[in-house]
């Protein structure tokens, strides 16, 4: 991964994603160490203390946890959290696109759920 | 490391570069000092180095006045195109004589910094192409690890692979000798993340002075329907506001600190990010731009 810089998401947010990610994919495991804010700023090319602002989002998530000199670690249950919110958040922030774009076209409410509908039942 | 400008005046001759900056930098910190052709950038740096004298007021670093101070000169280094160095010496010798008057010179580092660039220490100062030239200035600069450190507008003339590495070893520096390092220029594009505050001076004084992430967040491009970009801006500080497309229009907005851009749905309203160099230069614009230059002229003004 890259920083984005055209994305209207800050880069200590596009860090803190970034983590997830690897967590999600089991690239970090619990209880392991994730980067430190030296190693992030070093790999991405920015501040540390912006580094530091996306490790500290996700400890106050419950999503890593600092060990006092070691560094952060992943938390027994941040999978779970991440999933959670990822499924709330990202699902709900397409449907938001899919009515701009919607309106955009002058599709009425009706089509826009038909098409919906449409979607969801060539999918089973 | 602290470094202070009160009430700060710099005339030359006539022409008045700082008409009354103050500003308080403070920790080790990366630090972009931003601002259009003539804002004082250079001649703050200048102040800053002890190489000028204020006409007025009071520039204090580590809290001793930098002009004319041995103390602060082995303290801070301040890197910009019109270095000069004894035309007799060869970039070796340079280097050997920077080791003897700063106290911190990793005379190693600058050595294997200049043979990873190809740079010859046999080489004299004059002979250098211009980039090759800022190249040699910063590696000195960066080497120098003074607790003040300056560069103005340093990556200028450098092809994308030496400014690309510079910018590398400038965040390693940091990390492993963390310092005051103080960076002014125009070309941004790569050292804009490096920044942890943002300082904007503007027609000789400070226009405004802000942590880098909270100031990045602030600025947002909005675009879609005309009603629905003005209303949107209403609440909110525009810097620019123009048409695009017919019933289109398109807006940089500036937020309170603290705020959020609160998007009603469906509304057809896009945003996006500003970058750190659009944002200055929409809070620095002269009203309406380059255009008003061709409307004046068409108005016959």
């Amino acid at each position: 991964m890259s920083i984005n810089p055209d994305s209207g998401t800050p880069i200590y947010l596009q860090i803190a994603d970034w983590i997830e990610d690897g967590i999600l994919t089991g690239h970090f495991e619990e209880d392991e160490k994730v980067y430190s804010q030296y190693q992030l700023a070093e790999q991405y090319r920015i501040n540390p203390a912006t580094a530091a602002k996306g490790l500290s989002v996700l400890a106050e998530q419950g999503i890593l946890y600092k060990k006092r000199g070691l560094g952060m670690f992943v938390s027994p249950n941040a999978r779970k959290i991440i999933f959670s919110r990822r499924r709330n958040g990202v699902l709900q922030e397409k449907i938001r696109d899919a009515v701009t774009e919607a309106r955009l076209l002058g599709l009425s409410k009706e089509e826009l759920v038909a098409m919906l509908r449409d979607e969801m039942e060539e999918e089973k | 490391m602290d470094l202070n400008f009160h009430q700060v005046v710099k005339h030359f001759g006539k022409t008045k570069a700082l008409s009354g900056l103050t500003l308080n930098l403070a920790g080790n910190k990366i630090i972009g000092i931003l601002g259009r052709n003539g804002a004082g950038k250079s001649t703050a740096l200048q102040l800053a180095a002890g190489l000028l004298k204020p006409s007025a007021g009071n520039v204090s670093v580590l809290g001793e006045k930098p002009f004319n101070s041995l103390r602060i000169s082995a303290n801070t280094l301040l890197v910009h195109e019109g270095m000069t160095f004894p035309p007799a010496l060869r970039l070796g010798t340079i280097l050997d004589e920077l080791e003897r008057t700063y106290p911190s010179f990793d005379r190693k580092l600058a050595r294997n910094l200049l043979d990873h660039f190809g740079i010859p220490s046999d080489a004299f100062h004059i002979q250098l192409s211009r980039g090759m030239k800022n190249t040699f200035n910063m590696v000195a600069g960066i080497a120098s690890r003074t607790p003040l450190s300056m560069f103005d507008e340093p990556l200028n003339g450098m092809d994308a692979g030496v400014r690309s590495d510079l910018i590398q070893v400038l965040l390693k520096e940091y990390i492993s000798h963390p310092r005051m390092i103080l960076l002014s220029g125009h070309q941004l594009e790569g050292v804009e993340d490096l920044f942890e505050e943002i300082v904007i001076l503007h027609e000789g004084r400070l226009l405004h002075h802000e942590n880098a992430d909270e100031f990045k967040e602030r600025f947002v491009r909005i675009s879609g329907p005309c009603s629905v970009v003005r209303r949107a801006a209403s609440t909110e500080k525009v810097l620019d506001l123009h048409d695009t497309l017919p019933g289109m229009s398109e807006a940089i907005i500036m937020m309170k600190p603290g705020t959020a851009l609160i998007m009603s749905e469906g509304n057809g309203l896009k945003s996006m990010s500003v970058s750190l160099g659009d944002a200055y230069v929409a809070l620095t614009r002269k009203k309406g731009g380059i255009d008003r230059v061709y409307t004046d002229a068409a108005d016959g003004k």
